[in-house]
Order: structure tokens, then C-alpha cells, then sequence
């Protein structure tokens, strides 16, 4: 060393200043040399990792196979003992094909090679759906599911296999951690442009100190002892967790040690009402630009809302979902999308380069398809009808704005307002439980207490229906029917008469002929629903006169 | 019913080969195996197989060669091919050359029995079909 190392840093002359800098060069070299290498080390692990599993998976699908040769008894009947063995091979090799699928995902994720395919997704069904489909586990444990979902459509704008992928993530893990007979909660909320999900569990929580790295990768959940089978890999939350953030999301966690967790995301909500005029509009520009034609067609299933409250929500999608794979399969290769609004039943069918005369053909076509069919309800056998209007652009003398105002008035029937009830009945229990069991079945409720409470009410609101008791202080029912029905306005509205049973009705109210129906005291729910419907079947048909 | 139809396995991976040789077979098919892709044309030709169950990563003669090849003989499509991999991504590559199937290893046996049985369904569907039109 013929130069002392300076001690101040304050370069005195030229020759240090130069000096200097070239230090700071070469480090920063160095560093970038050193990025890049390390750059370079993570795609070769990334590589390797995603070799190394799928080498993994062939030697796991022989022993799969063979497990099962030997289980299904294609090698003579086995022992007990053997037999019990064999499938604990099945289930450790389960697992590794677990393990080797995350591994291979997370690679994906890692390497940027996951791509969304990002549709509309309206939330109720869709965590309904997934949540029923983990009944299994959650029976085998005794716990208690709920859901707490948006009643008015809500929709996400996301890849519904990866946010499937998240929540059955969360909820498994929530299934493992949950003691027996403890309790799961899912729900989904919106927050300004989001949609927050969120998982609790009643398990026994997380150590908030392993909260931080609880979303890294490699983080095998412990929380309580669990036998093979139910070991987590120490992928699953990364893997939602970078699932989410391509979403544009976040996930985090709340809990505490010994009473439960709450797993959290949210994902950018998206209006359906929002979906039908994008789509809409980009199907308009593009006819125009193209200058081709563009058609929708709506199709809503008439009675929906009837099937709805005679079988429940679930058969009611159901129908509608293989109507909705007859109708995507009717129109086979055309250049289509269909969008379903499961909450009113019914779908818009935008069709690109279609014009007046094939929009016509398709809509029959759909009409015939489905109307040919039976449907399988339960035991029941039933025929759907079909409603379907469409329209076209250009239209002779329809230009694109014309078009895309009524094609947003065509819209409003078909979200149809639910219809509304008035429940007139002088005792509050009776009030309060037929306004929850109506709601329930997707009716709007009115209550009134007394007969003048309710003709004050029909004076401003719409009312489908009148659930009307006949026993009432002050203004009794026969009272109340009768001024109904002298009255033009209300003449028209259906009643459905309560009365306890030996009561004679017949008496009082005369022979009124369709209009008059009644149910007795103490009612089965069905059958009080059965007879709403029943009445209301013609009103549909009445309004939908009134909107045209 | 399978009515004892042929069918060809071809994975070097022997012992998979086993596996599904004795799957197939409890369901009544015919069963020959070849461990690489050149085996694989001599057996075709020898043992007419009525479907190929073809595994990609092989030694001397990989799948997506051999398939090339199987087109180049016998026409694009004329015998049916199911690939076994446990490659998922090279769906869309096969699909270009003409197949009846893609399934990814480890998979479920019962899916693949189905699989199969659609696609020799559809086969002889299609043969009655064309016998029955005058040429």
C-alpha cells in the first residue's frame, strides 16, 4: 500500500473525485451483475421446480393406479388389514399430487405465466355454489356453515376458477381448524368498489406472531394437531394470496389466539346493470366500425319466480343453468356471449354480426329448444316457457342512440320488481313471522295492523297481493274486503283470506266467485305459498300489458 | 359393452403401462404396450389397434414425433389418439395435429375409462355411418 487510506471522505482534488466515481460505477455494476444472477437463479429454481414436479407426477400416477387395481379387488380380494393399508397409501399419495399441484401452480404464478380469464361473476350463487360443494367435509366434522350474501345482485369482475381456487382454500383450511360442532362463516359484503369476502372460523386462531409470514410461501399452517391427510403443503394462502393481487385485491387475516380467525379479501366489484350496457356499447361500436349488425336477445324463463318459491332458490338456478347450456348450445358457433343474471332469471344473449332475419331464427330457436324439454324438478316433471325479445341495429330507421335506449327500456322488465304483498293482521307475531317466511321466498312485504292502516297503504303503494285476517278489532276483514273491493283502484288485487279454522267465511263475504280465496288457521307455509301463487299467476301477465 | 377392442398403451414408463394395461383389460379390452414411439408404429401396424393411449416424454421416438408420423402413414385422424401426459400445456400443440383426447397425469381412472369408451363409441358410430352411404 503506497497511498494511506483516507480517513475524511471528502475527495480534496480532481484525481479523487474520478476516483470516486469509478468506484461507484464499478459497485454499481456489481450490483446489477449480482441482480442479474440472481434474476437468473430464480427462473433456474422456478424451472426446476416446475420440472421436478412434473417428473413427480408420473411415478405418482403408478402408484395411484396401482392403489386403486388393488382396492377395486382387480388382484383378489384383500384382507382387512391389507385392504386398510393400501388406502393409506392412497391417501399420502393424494397428498403428494396435492403438494405437486401447488408447487406447479405457484411456478406458474412465479414465472408470470398465470393469465386470468376474467368474466362476470354474480356473487350469491357462486359462493353458494362452492360452499355446497364442500358439504362433505363439513359434515363429517358436525359444523355449521352460514352465509351472509348480498340479496341485491353484486358482481365481481374476475376468473371465477382462481377466486374458486381462493375460497376453497380458505374454507378448507377453515374445515381442518374448526373443532367438531364449531362454526364456519362466509360472507360477502360490498365496500365502495370492492367486494369483501370474508372466512371465520371458531378454531383455535393464530399466534399473532406468525401472522406476518402466515401468507409466505412454505408456511405450513399449524394451528392444533391434525393427521396426515389434512396437512396443509404451505402453498395454499401464497397461492391466494398472489391470486387476489393479480386481481387487483388484497387478503389478510384477523384472529386471535383461542377464539377463531377471519380470513379477508377483496376483489373489484362490477354492476351487472353496469356489464349489460358495457356490453351493449362495445357490440354497438363494433357493428358500427364494421359496419355489420348486431342483435341481443333476452330471454327470461316465465315462471321463475314461481319455481323459485315453490322449490327453492337452488332448484330454480339449477333449471335455469341447463337452460342456460341449452340456449349456449343453440347458438353453436356464432359469435355470441351470454350474460345470466341468476337473481331475476334471465339472460342477455348479445350476438355480433347477426342481423334482423338470423336474430329471429335464433330466438325461435332458443323458444323451441327449451319449450320442447321437460325439466326434472325433484320428483316433478315441468315444461318451461320461454319469453324472448330481441333487437336489432340498424333497424330501418333506428340509429345507435335509439337503439341503446331501448335496449336499456327492453332491460327493465326483465329485472322485474319483485312482487309486493301487504300482510294485514292485528297481531305481531303472525305479521312479523309471515313477512320473514314471504321475504324469504323473494317477496317484497308490507304489514298493516289494522284495515285502516292497510287502505291507507294501498292509497300510495303497489301492492300484487293482500294477505288479509278476518278477526280484527275496530275494522274487521269482512269490513276491509268489502271497501276493497267497491274501490276501482283495489278491485283488481287478489285476496287471500285467513281465518281460523270453523270459521265460516262464506257467510259474510258472499259468493265473490275467482277472487275469493282463503287458508285456515294454523297454515303449513307450502301451502300458504302455494296459494299466493296460484292467485298471482295472472298478474304477471297483467303488468307485463300495463309496461308495453 | 367394449367388445374386446385393441388398444395400444405407449409410455416408457413400464410399470404405468402395467397399470393401465390391467385397468383396461378388467373391462374387457385387448391390451398391447410399446415403450417408445418407434415400437409404438411397428405395433400399429402389426396389431391394428382400434385407439392409442400415447405418453409424450419418451426415449428414441417422443409422442409428438410419433403421432407426426402415425398422420404421415395412415391419414390425419384415422386412428384414434388419446395423449397421457403430465405436461398440461401442450393441449393446444396436439390438438393442431389431429387427436381425440389430452389427459394429464395422475389421473382418474374412471375418466379415462369414460374417455375412451366415448371415443371408440363415436368411432364406430361414424364407421356404421359411412358404410351405410353409398359411395
Amino acid at each position: 500500500m503506497d497511498r494511506p487510506a483516507k480517513t475524511s471522505d471528502t475527495p480534496s482534488d480532481k484525481t479523487d473525485l474520478l476516483e470516486h466515481a469509478r468506484q461507484l460505477e464499478e459497485r454499481n455494476a456489481e450490483l446489477n451483475r449480482a441482480n442479474q444472477e440472481l434474476a437468473r437463479r430464480d427462473q433456474l429454481r422456478t424451472d426446476l421446480v416446475s420440472m421436478v414436479s412434473h417428473e413427480l407426477r408420473t411415478p405418482l400416477a403408478t402408484v395411484k393406479e396401482f392403489a386403486s387395481i388393488l382396492t377395486d379387488g382387480l388382484a383378489g380380494q384383500l384382507t382387512r388389514d391389507q385392504a386398510e393399508y393400501v388406502r393409506i397409501i392412497q391417501k399420502s399419495t393424494e397428498r403428494m399430487v396435492r403438494l405437486v399441484d401447488d408447487l406447479l401452480e405457484s411456478a406458474k404464478i412465479e414465472a408470470g405465466q398465470v393469465l386470468l380469464t376474467k368474466r362476470f361473476v354474480e356473487v350469491r350463487p357462486f359462493v353458494e355454489q362452492i360452499v355446497h360443494s364442500l358439504n362433505p367435509l363439513v359434515d363429517n366434522k358436525q359444523l355449521t356453515v352460514q352465509t351472509r350474501l348480498p340479496e341485491e345482485p353484486l358482481g365481481i369482475f374476475a376468473d371465477p376458477d382462481k377466486v374458486t381456487q381462493v375460497l376453497v382454500n380458505l374454507l378448507s383450511n377453515a374445515i381442518k381448524f374448526t373443532p367438531e360442532s364449531g362454526r364456519i362463516t362466509v360472507s360477502a359484503e360490498e365496500r365502495d368498489n370492492d367486494v369483501q369476502f370474508a372466512v371465520a372460523d371458531t378454531g383455535l386462531g393464530i399466534d399473532p406472531q406468525d401472522v406476518p409470514k402466515l401468507f409466505e410461501k412454505f408456511q405450513p399452517l399449524r394451528r392444533g394437531p391434525m393427521s396426515g391427510s389434512a396437512k396443509s403443503t404451505g402453498l395454499g394462502l401464497s397461492i391466494s394470496k398472489r391470486l387476489v393481487e393479480l386481481h387487483g385485491g388484497r387478503i389478510w387475516v384477523e384472529s386471535q389466539l383461542g377464539s377463531g380467525s377471519t380470513f379477508l379479501f377483496t376483489l373489484p366489484k362490477y354492476h351487472l346493470e353496469e356489464v349489460f350496457t358495457e356490453y351493449l356499447k362495445t357490440g354497438l361500436a363494433h357493428a358500427k366500425e364494421r359496419q355489420t349488425a348486431f342483435s341481443i336477445i333476452l330471454v327470461a324463463v316465465a315462471q321463475f319466480e314461481e319455481l323459485r318459491s315453490r322449490h327453492g332458490a337452488e332448484a330454480a338456478t339449477s333449471l335455469l343453468k341447463e337452460t342456460e347450456r341449452l340456449i349456449r348450445t343453440s347458438v353453436r358457433r356464432q359469435s355470441g356471449d351470454i350474460i345470466v343474471r341468476w337473481q331475476h332469471g334471465d339472460m342477455l344473449v348479445v350476438l355480433v354480426e347477426v342481423d334482423k332475419a338470423g336474430c329471429a331464427a335464433i330466438a325461435q330457436r332458443f323458444k323451441q329448444t327449451v319449450e320442447d324439454r321437460p325439466f326434472r324438478v325433484g320428483e316433478a316433471e315441468v315444461r318451461l316457457t320461454l319469453l324472448v325479445s330481441s333487437l336489432t341495429y340498424p333497424d330501418g330507421p333506428l340509429d345507435a342512440d335509439e337503439f341503446l335506449r331501448l335496449a336499456e327500456r327492453t332491460l327493465q322488465p326483465v329485472s322485474r320488481p319483485r312482487l309486493r304483498i301487504l300482510v294485514v293482521d292485528d297481531e305481531t307475531k303472525i305479521r312479523q313471522f309471515l313477512k320473514e317466511s314471504l321475504e324469504l321466498h323473494g317477496f317484497e312485504v308490507n304489514t298493516a295492523a289494522s284495515g285502516l292502516d292497510a287502505l291507507e297503504q294501498l292509497k300510495t303503494q303497489t301492492i300484487h297481493l293482500i294477505l288479509l285476517d278476518l278477526m280484527m278489532p275496530v275494522m274487521d276483514g269482512y269490513e276491509v274486503y268489502h271497501l276493497l273491493k267497491e274501490n276501482p283502484s283495489t278491485r283488481d288485487i287478489p285476496v287471500l283470506i285467513v281465518t281460523a279454522k270453523g270459521e265460516r267465511t262464506d257467510r259474510a263475504l258472499g259468493m265473490e266467485g275467482p277472487t275469493y280465496h282463503y287458508v285456515t288457521k294454523p297454515f303449513e307455509l307450502e301451502q300458504l305459498l302455494s296459494k299466493i301463487q296460484q292467485l298471482l299467476q295472472r298478474v304477471p301477465q297483467q303488468r307485463a300489458s300495463q309496461e308495453e | 359393452m367394449p367388445g374386446g377392442k385393441k388398444i395400444l398403451v405407449v409410455d416408457d414408463e413400464q410399470q404405468l403401462a402395467l397399470a393401465v394395461k390391467i385397468r383396461l383389460q378388467s373391462r374387457g379390452y385387448q391390451v398391447v404396450i410399446a415403450s417408445d414411439g418407434r415400437q409404438a408404429l411397428e405395433l400399429i401396424q402389426t396389431e391394428k389397434p382400434d385407439l392409442v393411449i400415447l405418453d409424450v416424454f419418451m426415449p428414441v421416438m417422443d409422442g409428438y414425433f410419433c403421432l407426426r408420423e402415425i398422420n404421415q402413414r395412415y391419414g390425419r385422424n384415422k386412428i384414434p389418439i388419446i395423449i397421457l401426459t403430465a405436461r398440461d400445456r401442450m393441449k393446444e400443440l396436439f390438438e393442431l395435429e389431429g387427436i381425440e383426447d389430452y389427459v394429464i397425469k395422475p389421473f382418474d381412472h374412471d375418466d379415462l375409462l369414460i374417455r375412451i369408451e366415448r371415443v371408440l363409441k363415436r368411432r364406430s358410430a361414424a364407421e356404421s355411418e359411412t358404410s351405410r352411404t353409398p359411395l
